[in-house]
């Protein structure tokens, strides 16, 4: 009878939000947003968290992730949170999406056992978002786990389904910890072995190749966001710079910004910034090659927070051109 | 079917109903139990269900077998070879060939000769090891005259299969469960309080506690490059943790089930960190497999009453097929090795230095600190998945903390398993000074008893990991 009645009052009294991830916060966020935001920020793992524990504009809204929702669960994201504005009557909801998002991000094809199922079909289990996923690409396996996940959802006891009220406040504590105990290390002066390594190997690549979640739901994100006359602006995060310039030289970066560019080409609000406004002249900034190494982060993270605080344009990132 | 998942709590609610709706018509209610096992087992694998009726058939034979008039002492060992053939040799087929046929392979391999992989890569059909020494008990103890036989097959396959504790323990003796089946079962709030709180207890420390440690321990030692040196000392204390909450707990959840079905399961677990030597820690850690280890290989093999060498070997013996008992790889193997040394070291010194009649805190202390580091060490050798690995974890290298990597999920559950651990020992710590009780909470008044029981759900609920992690033992 205790029991019950806890459950009752957890069902009655909190929103949904699980807490196992950054994911399910931004969800949760979404879920009780009540105005309009000027600039919002969508991510891959290289910009995921770089914001955390710098003060944001009441305006800015931060959706980053570490991309194993891919871009269909960022497509989702924006969705949710036009819906929910859409339905307190506020028009438009957003002035800008930034969505930064690396050659890397782009390849996401949720194909992880690991992953899919925290961070995608046991989180975008509407109805709306399984019938997307069934429209758009040919894989029963992510269609049977959403629907297994949107029955499961409707079985869960109610503190399970809110364990965010515990869970959030003790990871946000521990995450802030964490940025006292490595806030203030140096930049490292030489890359490990291990991001060398790493380095090397992807320097080889030649060819970009976009998932087909990538290839099915970018557009639907351009095309949802030009008929809400909400800018999006589709930018690079920072790249290790022999990375970058072994891309260059392959012509992978090129057909990166081009797929960009093609995304972009039928909507007058979608634009591309072809560099990012930070570039680190070390790979030793990159710990694997990829993502950034502590004080690189808060580097990234100060310079990106300025950059929301404005009228964000793509302008802001170099030239708005295809290559 | 995990006991900390919802199908098992929708299962365990249909069985719970219809078993009290026949309340008082025994038979009914053991017919219930047995396809209820049936049915929790098959949900893995219903083919492997097959390996139970055979396990089942051949002793249940055996047994009426054993009954015959006249029956030489001859034929009453062949009777008892048939069931130890029966029994081991499944459990040989399915649990050890493929170890033995590897290890020839790599052993041909390193002195030049090629041999093809004749492994036959199947899977172990779960909790093989802990219903095959069940039905085995029943066996050897007809044979040795100290049971009765068991003519109804229901409730001797439900003695077999009982879902409880078909998968992982602990191992019922037939002279304790079968008297059970055959008695009326009352319905009674106490034991449905008590299985309740066993069982809320026992999620609490699977999904609280040991699965929040697990993606902390799994990290360092699944890691490519040795962690640094506290790093990997802090990852076999939570190893030691996770294994004691992981098993411990699922031996709380069958209990609690039990007791709720009207059964009482022996207890399997008597707070075995606080134990000061080796003799006391078998005496407290996993009780069912270590008293059956004794009384029907120890025993068998002289136990104590062939001299002092004699009394190692049988130790020593015992202790590495114990291990062995646990899986199929040479860490097991070492990891029985290593406590049946500790077992033989503890009872030589004790000859020599007899225990004081009087032991001083300071020295209890002394004692149980020196011995919980001998019990943690071999963890490390439990849990490492090859020899490499423990050569590696015991090198140097990786500074103090290099490699600890505090990803979110690691990070909260090491704070989520650590406060859990803390009260999991006050828990113990509280029940060793009031004596054998089952719970702290037993005695307590019920408005007490409800509200501690709403905290365990809340800490389960709010705090506990439910990644699908299996119970360590059930690969055993």
């Amino acid at each position: 009878m205790c029991v019950l009645l806890v459950e009752v009052a957890f069902g009655w009294l909190l929103p949904r939000n699980p807490g196992r991830h950054e994911v399910d916060r931004r969800v949760a966020r979404i879920a009780k947003e009540t105005r309009a935001s000027r600039n919002v920020l969508l991510s891959d793992s290289v910009s995921y968290g770089v914001l955390d524990g710098i003060e944001l504009p009441d305006d800015v809204l931060d959706l980053s992730t570490n991309q194993a929702i891919s871009v269909a669960g960022n497509a989702f994201l924006v969705e949710r949170l036009f819906e929910r504005l859409d339905a307190l009557a506020i028009s438009p909801p957003v002035d800008t999406v930034l969505y930064v998002v690396g050659p890397t991000g782009l390849e996401v094809a949720l194909d992880s056992k690991r992953f899919n199922e925290p961070y995608f079909t046991s989180v975008f289990t509407r109805a709306a978002e399984i019938a997307a996923v069934d429209e758009r690409l040919d894989r029963p396996d992510l269609v049977r786990a959403m629907r297994v996940a949107r029955t499961r959802a409707r079985f869960e006891f109610p503190s399970y389904a809110r364990r965010g009220v515990l869970i959030e406040p003790l990871t946000n504590a521990l995450r802030g910890l964490k940025r006292g105990l490595y806030g203030a290390a140096a930049m490292p002066t030489t890359p490990t072995a291990r991001a060398r390594e790493l380095i090397e190997e992807r320097s080889q690549r030649a060819v970009f190749e976009p998932s087909s979640v990538t290839r099915a739901f970018l557009p639907v994100l351009a095309a949802e966001c030009e008929r809400r006359g909400v800018r999006l602006v589709l930018a690079p995060p920072p790249v290790a710079p022999t990375l970058l310039a072994a891309w260059k030289r392959t012509g992978m970066w090129d057909g990166y910004v081009g797929f960009l560019a093609d995304v972009a080409r039928p909507h007058a609000l979608v634009r591309v910034a072809p560099s990012c406004p930070v570039a680190f002249d070390t790979d030793a900034a990159f710990y694997d090659g990829v993502h950034l190494e502590q004080a690189a982060k808060s580097t990234w993270g100060e310079a990106l927070a300025a950059l929301l605080a404005t009228d964000l344009d793509a302008a802001a990132f170099g030239a708005v051109e295809a290559p | 079917m995990l006991f900390n998942s919802l199908p098992f709590l929708a299962f365990f609610a249909i069985v719970w109903t219809a078993y009290w709706l026949l309340r008082g018509r025994r038979r009914p209610q053991n017919a219930v139990l047995l396809a209820a096992s049936c049915f929790f087992y098959g949900w893995w694998d219903w083919r492997f269900l097959g390996l139970i009726v055979f396990s089942t058939v051949v002793d249940y034979l055996c047994g009426l077998a054993f009954d015959r008039p006249a029956l030489t002492a001859r034929r009453r060992r062949g009777l008892l070879g048939i069931s130890l053939v029966a029994n081991l040799g499944v459990l040989a087929f399915f649990k050890y060939f493929d170890f033995f046929a590897e290890s020839l392979r790599e052993a041909c391999a390193s002195v030049g000769v090629t041999v093809p992989d004749f492994a036959l890569h199947w899977v172990l059909p779960v909790g093989i090891s802990f219903y095959t020494f069940q039905t085995l008990s029943y066996s050897i103890d007809r044979y040795r005259g100290k049971l009765a036989t068991e003519r109804s097959l229901l409730d001797f396959a439900l003695f077999v299969s009982f879902f409880p504790q078909l998968v992982a323990g602990p191992i019922v003796r037939a002279k304790d469960f079968l008297p059970q089946l055959k008695r009326e079962r009352d319905f009674r709030w106490s034991d449905q309080a008590l299985g309740l709180q066993l069982s809320l207890w026992g999620l609490f420390k699977k999904v609280v506690v040991a699965d929040n440690l697990s993606p902390f321990v799994d990290s360092v030692f699944g890691a490519d490059e040795p962690a640094g040196v506290l790093v990997r000392i802090a990852a076999v204390y939570a190893f030691a943790i996770q294994i004691y909450c992981d098993f411990s707990g699922y031996t709380d959840i069958a209990r609690g089930t039990a007791r709720m079905l009207g059964f009482d399961l022996p207890l399997n677990f008597r707070r075995p960190y606080f134990a000061l030597d080796p003799s006391d820690f078998w005496r407290r850690w996993h009780i069912s497999l270590s008293t059956w280890l004794r009384d029907y290989l120890y025993i068998s093999l002289g136990g104590n009453r062939g001299g002092s060498r004699r009394t190692t070997f049988n130790l020593m013996a015992t202790m590495v097929l114990g291990g062995l008992w646990h899986g199929a790889a040479w860490n097991f193997v070492l990891w029985g090795f290593y406590q049946g040394l500790l077992l033989v070291v503890h009872r030589v010194w004790r000859e020599r230095r007899p225990a004081p009649a009087h032991v001083t805190p300071l020295r209890r202390a002394i004692a149980w600190f020196g011995f919980l580091q001998l019990v943690c060490f071999g963890w490390l050798l439990f849990r490492a998945r090859s020899f490499g690995e423990i050569v590696a974890f015991l090198s140097p290298g990786g500074g103090w903390i290099g490699g600890l990597v505090l990803s979110d999920s690691i990070a909260r559950g090491l704070v989520l398993g650590g406060v859990g651990a803390v009260v999991l020992f006050a828990w113990d710590a509280v029940q060793a000074r009031r004596g054998d009780v089952e719970l702290p909470i037993e005695r307590a008044r019920p408005l007490t008893q409800a509200l501690v029981c709403v905290a365990l759900y809340l800490a389960v609920s709010l705090a506990g990991s439910f990644l699908g992690d299996e119970f360590i033992y059930f690969q055993f």
